[in-house]
């Protein structure tokens, strides 16, 4: 394979010719990005077995398996962010012609930016665990998601996730130009995955609203937020995508592969409690005894999210054939982004219907208005999401 | 302040929060081994059995490990076996947690552990110990205490920092992104179709 030196070859020491090439600088992207994003994907299973772990049996100790395995997924997230800052930086100092290839941080460090984002998204996760015990010490056992240091630690892993779609957008940059098709259509792949991935553990997060006990009360009404953090992750993450990535059915891939995240966890976590409770000689929680052998995350997951990304991927693709305007297709986006922001699951088929009852017109009527701005917001940050992405490479 | 300066300061964060874990990470460990001296002694009866039980904080910290210690107080025929729990008090919002240990190997029949107390307030340390003369159960009465309370604002506050920081990111991405020249009413560039690829 042909050596890209980049930048000037001449008169620098130590001799650039012993400079790593493009294509070295590709390798590590693309084997950290990854490694990344199986640590995202490691985080999300184990937080769905620590969900079912807290809902089922109960808080115990800190270092409890599922806990163990979040705390593994961060690490891996970490570590593969840390090797690529270190192995650039080093590159970026003994080969200054180089650094036109890294972005700089703080005057010290050189790397992409995507590594900057995963590096701080593990850290604030790792720092955000023993935040959630002294919490946890002082208020008690919630089992609820929507506690402080639960969303810190959640949305921390969902970052990293999204970090890892900046590192594998510059690998498949580079690769475009070294015309690397391998290396390139990995790296789409990786993207996908990682899209999948940010959006995967974010949704833990916004399912959690979906119940009608998770509604704001305004006095002379309630609504729901359901609708508005839906809107606000699928423009984000679907738009995002379908903007970023130059192929078809982009969106429906991201949650396609969300979906098998999903069905990952129906086919682990069910059993990884069984045998943990065997070990532990554990029994369930009150109320809660005999459950059936399904993942609660599964039972949950929001599934119109389908129906939006076919939507988002139709509209792209009606685009490119028939030319429309950016604010015909933006809106087109924001429109089928706004049908995956009802809520609709295995465990509640008519968890719209239920949540309309529960709010009444005038909350209904409002939570699918905040649902449209979140929309337009969610959209318009997507879509500047992919054209940041659509061009980076460092 | 010159973006130079902000990068130094999130190192600082960085390093700094990098620094909590750590130091969290040994003192959760150091919980978990018994010093060289106990904080509190208590002779119990359990059964037939009478025992005594060391304590290596006291009062305990909530969040960390209580290592303890369990001895029979005279000779006992034959060998004992052990079963010891947390268990949360009244008006404790936590579940019985199983506590781990092993062999004391310098004290025959006795064992070492640690027991998780995981939110504060008044918890149990219930030891069952089966042996020659049928079983017996002794409850030690245990405080736990924690570190003094931030405020639920705060705790929230501080919980939506991967937010804000995404925030900061997206509004700085927009504006690099931001181009005069668009209108809205561009057109989508037609793309070449090259295999299963769409190029713009």
């Amino acid at each position: 394979m042909a050596q890209h030196i980049v930048g000037r070859t001449d008169a620098l020491s130590p001799s650039p010719s012993h400079a790593p090439s493009l294509h070295a600088v590709l390798v590590l992207r693309l084997t950290g990005g990854l490694v990344a994003l199986l640590g995202a994907i490691i985080s999300f299973v184990g937080t769905s077995w620590d969900i079912q772990w807290h809902t089922l049996i109960g808080r115990d100790r800190t270092l409890i398996p599922p806990h163990e395995m979040m705390l593994a997924g961060i690490t891996i997230g970490g570590i593969a962010a840390l090797t690529i800052i270190i192995t650039e930086t080093i590159w970026a100092r003994r080969y200054p012609h180089m650094a036109q290839q890294f972005t700089p941080f703080a005057g010290l460090f050189s790397g992409p930016l995507g590594a900057y984002i995963v590096g701080y998204a593990a850290l604030n996760s790792a720092v955000a665990f023993p935040l959630d015990t002294y919490w946890h010490t002082l208020y008690g056992i919630d089992v609820t998601l929507w506690a402080p240091f639960h969303i810190m630690i959640i949305s921390g892993m969902a970052l990293m996730a999204f970090g890892a779609v900046y590192i594998l957008a510059s690998v498949a940059h580079i690769a475009a130009r070294l015309e690397a098709r391998k290396a390139e259509r990995s790296a789409y792949l990786g993207m996908i995955g990682a899209f999948a991935a940010s959006l995967s553990l974010f949704t833990l997060l916004v399912a959690e609203g979906s119940g009608p006990d998770r509604s704001v009360m305004l006095g002379f009404a309630s609504i729901s937020l359901f609708p508005v953090l839906a809107a606000l992750l699928l423009g984000c993450m679907l738009g995002g995508a379908a903007y970023a990535l130059p192929w078809k059915w982009v969106a429906t891939s991201v949650v396609g592969v969300s979906f098998l995240f999903v069905l990952i966890d129906q086919l682990v976590v069910p059993p990884a409690l069984t045998w943990l409770m065997q070990i532990e000689q554990l029994t369930f929680r009150a109320g809660h005894a005999n459950p059936p052998p399904v993942s609660l995350v599964a039972f949950v997951w929001p599934l119109l999210s389908l129906v939006s990304a076919v939507l988002i991927d139709l509209c792209m693709q009606r685009a490119r054939q028939q030319g429309w305007s950016k604010r015909r297709l933006f809106i087109s986006i924001a429109l089928a982004v706004l049908v995956g922001s009802i809520p609709v699951s295995i465990e509640a088929p008519q968890a719209a219907l239920d949540l309309a009852s529960s709010l009444g017109v005038l909350g209904t009527l409002l939570s699918l208005i905040i649902g449209g701005v979140g929309s337009v917001v969610g959209t318009t940050l997507g879509r500047s999401v992919g054209e940041t992405i659509g061009t980076l490479e460092r | 302040m010159s973006k130079l300066f902000l990068q130094r300061m999130l190192l600082i964060i960085g390093v700094v929060g990098l620094g909590v874990v750590l130091v969290d990470l040994v003192i959760s460990i150091a919980a978990t081994f018994p010093g060289t001296t106990p904080a509190r002694v208590d002779h119990v009866t359990a059964g037939p059995y009478h025992l005594t039980v060391s304590l290596y904080t006291n009062p305990a910290n909530a969040g960390y490990a209580l290592a303890f210690a369990v001895a029979p107080t005279q000779a006992v025929d034959g060998s004992l076996t052990y079963q010891t729990s947390s268990l949360p008090g009244q008006g404790v919002d936590a579940t019985p947690i199983r506590a781990t240990f092993h062999t004391d190997p310098n004290v025959r029949n006795g064992i070492q552990g640690a027991a998780e107390i995981t939110v504060k307030g008044p918890w149990t340390l219930q030891v069952t110990v089966d042996g020659a003369a049928g079983q017996g159960v002794a409850n030690i009465p245990i405080t736990a205490v924690a570190l003094p309370p931030i405020p639920v604002w705060l705790g929230w506050t501080i919980g939506f920092v991967p937010f804000y920081v995404l925030c900061v990111f997206f509004v700085m991405q927009l504006s690099r992104n931001k181009k005069p020249e668009q209108t809205g009413t561009e057109h989508m560039p037609v793309p070449k179709i090259k295999g299963d690829t769409l190029t713009v």
